[in-house]
């Protein structure tokens, strides 16, 4: 039997599944590794690969002619034997690249650039294979982008859920092992390519994927990741371990840690041993090994206390549980009814049942993301609890492209509606120095809007500090003398020093951690006088739902000031994660100028002015469809409380739909003119979209369950099926009498979308949501407008 | 690689038996004095200690550049400037007994021991620990204790102390580290990250009381009033 068309659409639509799963599985695979899940960099792995496969395709013309099976027959092999390959040259060849160490390290940097360029390749296989198929059968273009899109869409779903039981990196060798298995029943039955020598070579490759599925291959942390340096303790031992698609869960138990920040500098007694808990390598909470046992009188002296000290709250929201040792704190201080909100599912149950036993408080923990919970909560609480936020200076700005949503202006507003009359909000951070983190948590609060709609004023805020945590407390309310004594009488008793007074300016006794002029800026932001941060180099403006990078406090035209202060070998104060952004669209740059200048080098078309077109053409729809997937992950970053989940449904639904508006494209405009239309359309839906976006995140919010994803499949639906159709509407219209302008304008989609991908969370992260999204929709405006022009002139 | 054993043969020849000498006093000239570290103690002694004794073999040549250079098991050796800087503000020559939190290399500690009396190091991690341990007494440091323990309480049969170094940063300060230093006894702890070291903080005791304060070993100014 040969392969006829049909066995072409089954060998598309399964690599179309491998192509995203490999994607989503290198994203959590990353997660893990780094600090970062470097999704647009993955992205751009796959796009690079299709780009390559452009370049591929016509140097293999005279093959495909004479035997096109045999041809993706061996690709097909040649996946599966570079899929495991790629994972074990990482892992034993170049070694796993460090993003803390990436702008130190030169090493680093290059290790960078080889483990992009050895995860490209076999995504340049799997484009090459999914091209050869599309070019082939240029007449069933729609039908056959139709199955490349919905087997996109299908392989995210099916890999998020496979993501409970497995490691992603065996997910991505399972695809090895998927390809080489296909490859070797489609030998069986094809007579052409049923030579001993290939099928002998892809029975050995079956075996060896199929029992790498079986051999441990561990994804290590990076040595700086927190769970690296306790695994270094003598005694350190892992008693949980489970995978799922909100990362790895893992709990550390030895007798070193110990958990008390904000601890007094003369508290005498013990602070309890416990067990460290992790999710991506990375601290997530903290858990005290014997409560019962346990003496929590380390809880009373720290300054997160404050809230406790002030009045006798009765009904608490702790937002991120942090492992139960907040919950403790809570009961420690008489808290009556303590409810704790957990996005992980995981680290849910382990919480609730560490507090099973206690019958005295009222402790119900809830899976729920706490932003998610606060827009949709109805009750009021005496006091909303965060515990302290991630040390930064410890991360040296790594999380500076992390979407932390609640951290927004948009969230803190809505923790000030949940709380009763005279309630607090109290949060805690590291002090970094220079003073950042708290000077953005505090233009934060002070964008709140009281229900009267104006601002927060002075005496509603109080803040103290010991020499490496500041707590601040934002009251709804004004704050009284009874309050003010005791907040004194308490930094007193523990050498703390009051940060913000609500009522005059802050004297330091004991902690002198912060210079002056830092302090006068405090002053200036508590006192609301103009001009505040004009002097300041740092971005420690609000972060808001349009620009939920919270970590990120660079501004980039202030980059020569930085640098002028800083040598090269000590970066002392420059945000990491935000440069390791720009190398990694430096490389993508790289990577795809080197893909265009091959295409305009060994690609000949018939006319020059058409190379001039498709590279207009191609690379817009490239970039722009680049732009509005990487907005909207960002987006639903916040519906779905959780990045993956968000990346494999925006992928998957967004290559579904446009994989449907594709294949109807020519019903539906049968005629180039009409076809025009697609492009007003598109800006039309985009800018409705925009417009809307706000109302849309919180009738999502609300929603529960699987009715949240579909609901949310009606509004991308529409955008994903007509952000479809210029592809196909390109080919025809640029493509057709030409056979190698195929696989030209699939090299300059491809390139041009890996600088889309990349650039994008450039954009969303200096320039936010809407701006990008509005740029895409200009770009599908400008094309209708090229189009319509040209066509225009040609006619007259 | 011959042009360089003929020039390590020449040195040796003519008695020149330290041939990161120079790069020691480049290190301390360029990195240390001229950032403000005038205490002639530490900077003797960081002439004297053969830093490139302390890093990896694989990190040789970064021994004496300005930065930090990676031991393993997530560690680093500090920048030099941060070795000599935690070194200034205990006021090493008052201090007879010193206790360090984090050997490490035993960089720190081998600096501290060029000026104190006695040295008391603890390190958690059993291999650098082993590893410490016998570069220290190869290089025939009798004044330098270590141990291999718990940092968070501290060496209570050598307390009190007259200063404490933390070379790691922490959360929280243990409480045992607090009771064991002097009434008028300092320590010195860094903030941030073994890479991104953002600034240290001096810790005083005083009549009972504890003082903290922020120390800026390089000046960062946040502010551009004027521009």
């Amino acid at each position: 039997m040969k392969i006829k068309n049909i066995s072409h659409q089954i060998i598309l639509f399964l690599l179309s599944v491998t192509v995203i799963s490999n994607q989503i599985s290198l994203i959590q695979y990353f997660a893990y590794q780094q600090w970062y899940n470097f999704a647009s960099v993955v992205i751009s792995f796959a796009l690079f690969g299709f780009g390559v496969s452009g370049l591929i395709i016509p140097k293999l013309r005279k093959e495909i002619a004479e035997e096109l099976n045999r041809v993706i027959q061996k690709i097909l092999i040649a996946c599966g034997f570079f899929i495991p390959l790629s994972i074990l040259i990482e892992k034993y060849l170049i070694g796993a690249f460090d993003s803390y160490l990436v702008f130190f390290d030169v090493k680093e940097t290059i290790k960078f650039f080889f483990v992009v360029f050895n995860y490209t390749i076999p995504f340049c296989l799997l484009a090459t294979l999914i091209g050869l198929i599309l070019t082939s059968f240029a007449e069933q273009i729609g039908t056959l982008y139709f199955l490349n899109l919905v087997g996109s869409g299908i392989g995210g779903i099916l890999f998020v859920y496979l993501l409970w039981f497995i490691e992603p990196q065996k997910i991505y060798l399972l695809n090895g092992f998927i390809i080489v298995f296909l490859s070797f029943v489609l030998q069986l039955f094809n007579h052409q390519a049923r030579k001993v020598t290939l099928l002998v070579v892809n029975l050995i490759l079956v075996i060896l994927n199929f029992s790498f599925l079986f051999i441990s291959i561990e994804n290590e942390p990076s040595q700086f990741k927190t769970l690296s340096r306790v695994k270094n303790f003598p005694d350190a031992e892992v008693v949980f371990n489970q995978p799922s698609p909100y990362g790895r869960v893992e709990i550390i138990s030895s007798t070193l840690l110990r958990y008390s920040p904000g601890l007094s500098l003369n508290f005498v007694g013990e602070i309890p041993q416990g067990e460290a808990i992790f999710i991506n390598a990375e601290s997530a909470g903290f858990k005290i090994t014997n409560p019962i046992q346990s003496n929590f009188n380390f809880l009373k002296k720290s300054t997160l206390a404050l809230p406790f000290v002030l009045k006798q709250p009765q009904k608490i929201l702790i937002l991120n549980s942090s492992g139960g040792v907040e919950i403790n704190r809570a009961i420690v201080n008489n808290a009556k009814s303590i409810y704790v909100t957990e996005k992980n599912p995981i680290l849910s149950k382990i919480i609730s049942s560490q507090f099973e036993e206690n019958k005295s408080n009222e402790i119900k923990v809830i899976n729920e993301d706490p932003r998610i919970f606060v827009e949709k909560s109805n009750s009021n609480f005496d006091l909303i609890f965060h515990p302290v936020i991630e040390p930064v200076g410890y991360s040296s700005g790594l999380y500076s492209a992390q979407e932390k949503f609640l951290f927004t202006q948009e969230a803190f507003q809505k923790i000030y509606d949940d709380l009763d009359e005279n309630g607090y909000f109290s949060i805690s951070c590291y002090i970094d120095n220079p003073l950042k983190t708290f000077l953005k948590l505090l233009n934060t609060l002070k964008e709140i809007k009281k229900a009267d709609k104006t601002k927060i004023s002075r005496n509603q805020i109080l803040a103290i500090n010991n020499w490496n945590v500041i707590t601040i407390i934002l009251k709804k309310g004004v704050f009284n003398l009874d309050e003010i004594e005791r907040a004194e009488n308490f930094a007193s008793e523990n050498q703390f020093d009051i940060l913000v007074h609500p009522f005059k300016r802050s004297e330091i006794k004991f902690n002198s951690v912060i210079d002056s002029q830092t302090l006068d800026l405090i002053e200036n932001v508590v006192s609301n006088k103009e001009s505040k941060h004009d002097d300041y180099i740092f971005n420690v403006t609000q972060s808001t739902d349009d620009k939920p990078y919270f970590s990120n406090f660079i501004i980039p035209s202030k980059l020569k000031i930085y640098l002028d202060q800083i040598s090269l070998r000590n970066l002392t104060y420059l945000e990491v994660g935000y440069f390791l952004i720009w190398l990694a669209f430096f490389v993508a740059l790289v990577f795809s100028a080197i893909l265009i200048f091959l295409a305009f080098y060994s690609i000949k078309l018939k006319s020059k002015n058409r190379r001039f077109i498709i590279l207009i053409y191609f690379s817009s729809i490239g970039i722009s469809f680049m732009f509005i997937e990487l907005s909207l992950i960002q987006k639903f970053t916040l519906i779905f409380s959780s990045d993956v989940f968000a990346i494999s449904f925006i992928i998957s639904l967004l290559l579904i739909s446009s994989g449907i508006g594709s294949f109807l494209s020519h019903k539906i405009f049968p005629s180039e003119k009409r076809s025009l239309f697609v492009f007003p359309i598109i800006g039309f839906v985009l800018i409705t979209f925009l417009i809307s976006s706000n109302y849309i995140v919180s009738l999502l919010i609300d929603l529960d369950g699987l009715r949240k994803y579909f609901v949310s499949g009606l509004f991308i639906f529409p955008l994903g099926f007509f952000i479809g159709m210029p592809f196909p509407f390109g080919i025809r219209k640029f493509c057709q009498d030409d056979e190698n302008a195929i696989p030209f304008a699939w090299a300059i989609n491809g390139s041009f979308s890996v600088l889309g991908s990349v650039g994008s969370i450039l954009l969303l992260v200096n320039c936010g949501f809407n701006f990008t999204i509005l740029l895409a929709a200009m770009l599908y405006l400008f094309l209708g407008f090229f189009i319509f022009l040209k066509d225009y002139l040609v006619k007259s | 690689m011959k042009s360089k054993l003929i020039l390590i043969i020449i040195f040796l020849f003519l008695g020149f038996d330290d041939p990161y000498k120079s790069a020691r006093e480049r290190m301390v000239n360029l990195q240390i004095k001229a950032r403000g570290v005038k205490n002639e103690f530490v900077l003797k002694a960081m002439s004297k200690v053969p830093r490139h004794l302390f890093v990896p073999k694989s990190h040789i040549d970064e021994a004496y550049d300005d930065g930090p250079v990676p031991i393993g098991y997530g560690q680093t050796i500090s920048q030099p400037f941060i070795v000599a800087y935690m070194t200034e503000v205990i006021d090493p020559e008052k201090c007879k007994k010193v206790l360090e939190i984090g050997t490490g290399s035993g960089y720190q500690a081998a600096i501290l021991a060029e000026i104190v009396d006695s040295v008391f190091t603890i390190e958690i991690i059993t291999e650098l620990y082993k590893e410490a341990k016998e570069r220290l007494e190869k290089l025939g440091y009798k004044n330098i204790k270590v141990k291999n323990a718990d940092g968070y309480y501290g060496w209570r049969e050598h307390a009190l102390f007259d200063a404490i170094v933390v070379t790691a940063a922490a959360e929280f300060v243990p409480p045992p580290l607090i009771e064991q230093l002097k009434d008028g006894g300092k320590m010195v702890i860094p903030v941030g990250s073994p890479f991104y070291t953002q600034n240290l903080v001096l810790i005083e005791k005083k009549e009972g009381k504890i003082y903290s304060k922020n120390l800026i070993p390089v000046r960062f100014v946040p502010f551009i009033r004027g521009k």
